[in-house]
């Protein structure tokens, strides 16, 4: 039984040049304690599905989906009053850049407090109780000195501890994780990783990873999906995708960055795709890879159908099988 | 080879101003104000100081009481209204232009000299520059004219001395800004020269700035010539100058409104016109904004 | 035969606060030293407030360092009187393309300004340079009419690199170039400096945070750690026998995201 089941999640945004599809018919399941990836570029609609599932979309957006489960409730058939209640008791969220998710004029007690009050509270006492118990799981050893500043005092990979404190107030089932790491440094990001997985298994709170780095994927997820232009291309157990790409997208991200550790020799040219990711509201016709996938042929003017092959979700006329990697 | 995000060439300026709908029709509106200024001494059917005295405060002909020789009625001396504003938005509109015009030339230069000259002397002008924008504009002109004695010319210096110090401030901060960007650090690194930067590089950038500061010192200008005016600070009557028109028939607001209402639309439309030009010009000098 | 680029003690601190009543230096660079050949790439390495950047600025001529001596062939450039001749040999390309190019200048303008400083070219020379530098870097000449919003991430930072080939340098000292861009992109741009390398036999000091980028590309490392150099060397004897406790976590951090709690 899932904790979240979601299928054909559709995104639109209202603008002025018309109607911008953000994402485009998702299918994402994921059960209680389970980590999973998304991972994409800039404009692959990933932070879009992201915010969708925690309920923060802004008011322009439009969001449609066949089923939308949630700890065993039927969002589809709830107010949205009843919805937004739902959601923010079980998701939380965290974004790119902690500094500027916290507000600069208040001090980090007073911001952890207001999220505390909001998720049933207590008196000052128990909340100040709360905060430092929340401080001290993610692992700020001088909660009570961290309580009393202001979020410049602190560097990024504490705001960002922060920011994980607040997400655990309600106790949420599922976290989603956007970027957390992208604005860190190197020796940051594998202690904040390293936190996420430790609420994860302690808490048996499902992970949801965004991001645009396989590096940070391959030890830390079950199961990746892929988007490109707002869809899923390519979904399944990462070791396997990883190990071997179907979709020529996943095959690219993989190959177009140079992997520290892997042997290479200098000067080598980077497989790559020509041109540059497509804005949402340019999408090619067919298969939105088409114009710059080196496979592509004239059958990629057909959208191409999500399809499963060999126990993977693969959005392509022709996966790579064996011959071709 | 790799295609440009936007295919489409950029439209031309004057194209952008013209699909901005509030800025046309502020050109029109400007345009009408200008042209009767110009040619109001022609048009005009009286003299504005000439007193009817048996035509005191006739109403506008849309009244029942109205009369077709005075088209826009007559004030409480019996002088046309319609002379009277025709002839004021020519001397209003003439004065408010070259105070501007002088204002924002000195400013500018003050301003671009600032933003090289060194830190400690550059602190100490802005200090002065912030002391004098924290009168109210039209309070500093009042300690001005006081200082210097009532009258029309002395009314126009008082009003170059507050404008000046808004565009010292706004041409020096845009300037330090830009001076601090990338792409001013790139044209440097290219060899450009301290007045070549200036010139060829920030300067673009700032003009925008300038532009909106230039319409809102329009509508100060003109506002503040009126109301020192209205004070009998500035244009004395019998002059038909906008401002001196509405402090004149205040008192005859009750039973003969118009006397008030039309010289104050006047400076009401001419404002609204300038600052809805002014967003027009601004937005169509943006090449982001080129779609 | 000197190297084509070396520095010598490269120290550089910023005075803390504009104040003039407080007083107060941060040192941000405490003696950086390399040298660089022609054709070689040295990679500079280190996590933000590592000095890097500082550092990238000392060498194309954006910034004075406090002390040090900076040679180009053979020749200490901080000494001599005309920049100019430094600013025309060794180029920079910014991190932020975007934020490098004037946003109300067409390319044509951008790209006129070395030109017209730099050299005795007339309006047609100068034309045609732009045209061949624009399709050295992959571009068709006739974008240089439109303006840099017009372009995505990927062709600004080619436009950046016309923009520093212009002049014919021998040295580009490149400051995180793909970092801001999309990694599908970030393999584009990747091979147009290995192909202009080869070509042109350019040197290259790449500044980035990206070890699997840096062992791809570079010939040389320096490592930099809150603006000490930690490590100086070939890439392959510095990533396979790190001789500092901060170069050894710095690539095991890199090497990809490994669980330490079971």
């Amino acid at each position: 039984m899932s904790l979240l089941q979601v299928e054909n999640l559709s995104v639109d945004f209202k603008t002025d040049s018309g109607i911008i599809p953000a994402v485009d018919s998702a299918k994402i399941a994921i059960k209680a304690g389970q980590v999973q990836g998304v991972i994409g570029e800039s404009g692959s609609g990933k932070s879009v599905m992201a915010l969708a599932i925690a309920g923060l979309l802004s008011p322009a957006a439009t969001m449609r989906a066949d089923l939308f489960n949630l700890d065993g409730h039927d969002l589809t058939r709830m107010s949205p009053a009843e919805r937004q209640k739902l959601i923010s008791s079980n998701i939380s969220i965290i974004f790119q850049e902690p500094t500027s998710s916290l507000n600069p004029s208040l001090t980090i007690g007073y911001q952890l407090d207001e999220t505390i009050r909001f998720h049933g509270g207590g008196t000052r006492k128990q909340r100040y109780d709360k905060a430092q118990e929340l401080l001290s799981q993610v692992g700020i050893i001088d909660g009570k000195r961290r309580y009393k500043e202001y979020p410049h005092q602190l560097s990024g990979g504490l705001n960002q501890r922060v920011m994980i404190a607040m997400a655990l107030a309600c106790e949420p089932k599922l976290l989603i994780a956007d970027e957390p790491t992208t604005a860190l440094d190197v020796t940051v990001q594998s202690q904040i990783l390293d936190l996420l997985l430790k609420l994860n298994e302690e808490h048996n709170m499902a992970l949801m990873l965004i991001t645009h780095d396989f590096s940070i994927l391959s030890e830390t997820t079950d199961k990746v999906y892929v988007m490109y232009g707002g869809q899923i291309v390519e979904s399944g157990r990462t070791y396997n995708l990883l190990s071997q790409p179907y979709h020529p997208y996943t095959k690219a991200l993989l190959d177009s960055v140079p992997h520290y550790g892997l042997h290479y020799k200098k000067g080598r040219r980077l497989f790559n795709l020509k041109g540059s990711t497509p804005s949402l509201d340019h999408l090619p016709v067919g298969c939105y890879l088409g114009p710059r996938c080196p496979y592509a042929n004239k059958q990629c003017v057909q959208p191409p159908e999500l399809r499963s092959l060999k126990g993977r979700k693969v959005r392509c006329h022709f996966p790579l099988l064996e011959e071709d990697n | 080879m790799i295609k440009p995000m936007v295919t489409s060439q950029p439209k031309p300026s004057w194209v952008i101003f013209s699909q901005n709908k509030g800025a046309m029709i502020g050109l029109v509106v400007l345009l009408l104000i200008l042209l009767m200024a110009l040619i109001g001494p022609w048009i005009a059917p009286y003299d504005p100081a000439h007193q009817f005295n048996s035509k005191v405060l006739i109403p506008p002909i849309w009244d029942s009481a109205g009369d077709f020789q005075y088209f826009l009625g007559t004030d409480d001396l019996g002088r046309d209204m319609l002379s009277r504003l025709l002839y004021g938005a020519r001397l209003s509109l003439q004065l408010t232009f070259v105070v501007v015009l002088i204002a924002a030339l000195v400013g500018v230069m003050i301003g671009a000299a600032a933003a090289f000259i060194n830190p400690t002397l550059r602190s100490l002008l802005m200090r002065i520059m912030d002391l004098l924008l924290s009168f109210p504009s039209l309070l500093l002109a009042i300690a001005i004219v006081a200082i210097i004695g009532p009258g029309l010319p002395n009314a126009i210096y008082a009003v170059i001395i507050v404008l000046i110090p808004q565009f010292v401030r706004i041409t020096q901060s845009s300037i330090s800004e830009e001076l601090n960007k990338d792409y001013v650090m790139a044209a440097k690194l290219d060899g450009a020269k301290r007045l070549r930067l200036l010139t060829h590089h920030v300067w673009p950038n700032i003009v925008p700035a300038l532009i909106v500061q230039l319409t809102f010192s329009f509508s100060t200008a003109l506002l503040d010539i009126a109301a020192l005016g209205f004070l009998g600070l500035g244009a004395q009557p019998p002059m038909a100058e906008w401002g001196t028109m509405l402090s004149e028939s205040r008192a005859f607001i009750q039973f003969a409104p118009w006397t008030m209402t039309l010289p104050g639309l006047a400076i009401f439309m001419t404002v609204l016109s300038i600052n809805l030009v002014g967003d027009g010009v601004r937005d169509a000098l943006d090449p982001r904004l080129n779609r | 035969m000197p190297n084509l680029l070396s520095a010598k003690d490269i120290r550089k601190s910023y005075k803390v606060s504009n104040n003039p009543l407080k007083k107060g230096q941060l040192e941000v660079l405490h003696g950086v030293n390399f040298s660089l050949n022609a054709g070689q790439t040295l990679a500079v390495v280190g996590e933000s407030g590592s000095g890097k950047s500082t550092l990238a600025r000392i060498l194309v001529g954006a910034d004075k360092p406090d002390s040090g001596e900076l040679f180009f062939e053979g020749k200490d450039i901080l000494k001599k009187r005309n920049k100019f001749e430094w600013y025309k040999n060794i180029r920079m390309i910014f991190q932020d393309a975007a934020a490098s190019l004037n946003p109300r200048a067409t390319i044509r303008q951008s790209l006129e300004e070395p030109l017209h400083n730099g050299t005795q070219y007339t309006a047609s020379q100068r034309r045609e340079r732009i045209a061949e530098v624009l399709e050295m870097v992959g571009l068709r000449p006739e974008y240089a009419e439109r303006y840099p919003h017009t372009f995505s991430g990927g062709q600004r930072q080619r436009i950046a690199i016309a923009r520093a080939l212009l002049l014919r340098p021998k040295v580009i000292v490149a400051d995180e170039p793909v970092s801001a861009l999309d990694v599908s992109v970030q393999a584009q741009i990747i091979n147009l400096l290995l192909d202009l390398q080869d070509q042109l036999d350019l040197a290259y000091v790449f500044i980035s945070h990206d070890l699997g980028l840096v062992q791809h590309f570079s010939n040389k490392v320096l490592v930099l750690n809150n603006g000490t150099q930690e490590e100086y060397g070939r890439v392959s004897d510095v990533f396979s026998q790190p001789k500092s406790e901060y170069t050894l976590e710095l690539l095991n951090a890199s090497a990809g995201y490994k669980k330490s709690i079971t």
